[in-house]
């Protein structure tokens, strides 16, 4: 039992770390433009699709695929902001949710033309089977995927809290028109960090993808509503809370998926989401909202 | 060095600024006065680019930047400070000042110690009192040393003894070298600072001419105390 429940912990904070990853996507365009990007997934998903292009049609390998895939993520990312950000600055947030509702359906169809069956093999960035630590078994691609979150993490901390673009952005994330009044060129910033989350994002997929070694068009709404409830666990716009309900995220499932089967565990996600809510919680709860702003 | 040509805007039915030209030599600091409402802020808002101008032209140096954004404007070599400072509440007073300035960490300690606010460097930006938040509001203002200075009511809800210190904090490190314009309630701060002031009410600038003389002009003591006081 004690071996069952360390083997689901570790499990779950590797799939977390992903997920961590995803939240902090999110929460980087959510932190900055106080909007909401639902078409963060299938974003993702281009990118993904465009690597397994370049693996079917050139057979490039694992090292070009992840490369394209992050830079797919990064392009679609730009197409999504210059559409349903950039023109709606001074409109209500949720204009730009529902352009990127809109925009989520013709990313989708795009990957469905470009590859039309429901799934392809996606190249495995590592292949070695398991190895044992202290009775604990841990797949090198899942070694990779927290190692790759622990970094993108640390350097995303640096680069928000060590660096001169980062006090630009924390200062746009808590008032844009002050901001403005000292000379930042906070739309230039939202870009910038629409774009780096786009980035992180397409780096998260790419892990997740290759570990399951193939893509579907419905990775683009899982990436979305992994990322979502990671980010809403964690508290809406907080680093530290998307790291957290990330990792959360991924303990909870694995446990959930070990005692109750794969229905109850997603059933466990929401009803943990569901109290959060009500609670008015989240991980960063009881602290001021404008504290937990990136 | 500013320039403003037939400057008009108007927020639906109010017309907030009519036909104002206005000029500031280089290195002068100019008054600006009203009653509230007249207009004041809005004038500095469309040469900070807050606001665009319906009609007009604005001029900084030989160079038109009318319609530009704010951070075009302030890169340009405008600084500003608002009528009610606000600074970033959750970063410290050091964050505050080195912001998009590009100063090293020294250079703004520097600035800090200049502005009396050294004291002040670690702590919030909502921890401050309204003295230190004025004076913090204006250390950010000439954090990028700029050549035009936008200040708005800087010894505004500052106590008689604070405004005499901020008047000697701006004849010593915000005014020399640079070209200005003061908007200000309190009148002995304009006179000891502004050879010139212009006078606007209702968005129309009524007067212009040396303190101690505009003051006393019938139609300026009738937009700040009505027609009895003009009459008075």
């Amino acid at each position: 039992m004690a071996h069952d429940l360390a083997q689901n912990t570790v499990d779950g904070l590797m799939t977390g770390s992903a997920y961590a990853m995803l939240a902090l996507g999110f929460t980087l365009i959510f932190g900055v433009m106080r909007r909401l990007n639902l078409s963060y997934g299938p974003s993702i998903m281009i990118g993904a699709y465009l690597g397994t292009l370049v693996h079917l049609q050139f057979g490039m390998g694992a090292a070009v695929v992840a490369l394209v895939t992050v830079l797919g993520a990064v392009a679609a990312g730009f197409y999504v902001e210059r559409l349903c950000f950039a023109p709606m600055r001074g409109q209500a947030a949720t204009a730009s949710m529902v352009a990127s509702f809109a925009i989520w359906m013709q990313l989708e169809e795009l990957a469905t033309l470009l590859l039309p069956r429901h799934s392809y093999p996606f190249p495995a960035l590592i292949a070695r089977p398991p190895f044992e630590i202290a009775g604990i078994l841990i797949r090198a691609d899942r070694l990779l995927t927290l190692g790759a979150a622990i970094a993108a993490m640390l350097a995303l901390w640096l680069l928000v809290h060590r660096s001169r673009f980062g006090l630009a952005l924390r200062a746009t994330a808590r008032d844009r028109a002050t901001a403005r009044h000292l000379g930042i060129d906070v739309d230039r910033i939202g870009l910038i960090a629409f774009l780096g989350a786009s980035a992180l994002g397409g780096l998260a997929g790419m892990l997740v993808i290759a570990a399951d070694q193939q893509i579907t068009p419905m990775f683009g709404m899982w990436a979305t509503f992994k990322g979502l409830v990671a980010m809403m666990l964690g508290g809406l716009g907080s680093i530290p809370g998307a790291v957290i309900g990330g990792l959360l995220l991924g303990v909870v499932e694995a446990h959930g998926q070990w005692f109750f089967g794969p229905q109850l565990r997603d059933l466990l996600v929401y009803a943990l989401l569901f109290l959060c809510l009500v609670l008015r919680a989240g991980i960063g709860a009881g602290v001021p909202s404008a504290e937990r702003r990136i | 060095m500013l320039t403003l040509a037939g400057i008009a805007k108007r927020f639906g039915g109010i017309e907030a600024l009519t036909g104002i030209d206005l000029a500031v030599p280089a290195g002068s600091l100019l008054g600006l006065i009203g009653p509230n409402g007249s207009g004041k802020t809005t004038l500095l808002n469309v040469v900070s680019g807050f606001t665009a101008p319906d009609a007009g032209e604005v001029r900084i140096g030989a160079t038109e930047v009318t319609g530009w954004p704010p951070h075009r404007i302030a890169r340009l070599g405008v600084g500003r400070t608002l009528q009610h400072p606000r600074v970033f509440s959750r970063l410290t007073v050091l964050d505050n000042i080195r912001g998009d300035s590009r100063l090293s960490a020294g250079e703004a300690e520097a600035l800090l110690d200049r502005f009396g606010l050294s004291a002040q460097r670690g702590r919030l930006g909502d921890e401050l009192t309204i003295g230190e938040l004025r004076r913090l509001d204006l250390a950010r203002a000439v954090a990028r040393d700029p050549r035009l200075l936008l200040l708005d009511e800087p010894a505004g809800g500052l106590t008689p003894s604070e405004t005499s210190a901020m008047a000697d904090l701006l004849s010593r490190e915000v005014l020399p070298g640079r070209t200005g314009i003061l908007i200000e309630h309190k009148m002995d701060l304009i006179a000891a600072l502004c050879p010139c002031v212009v006078v606007l009410d209702f968005g129309r600038r009524i007067a212009e001419g040396a303190p101690s003389e505009v003051l006393r002009r019938p139609e300026v003591v009738e937009a700040y105390f009505g027609t009895e006081g003009a009459d008075a």
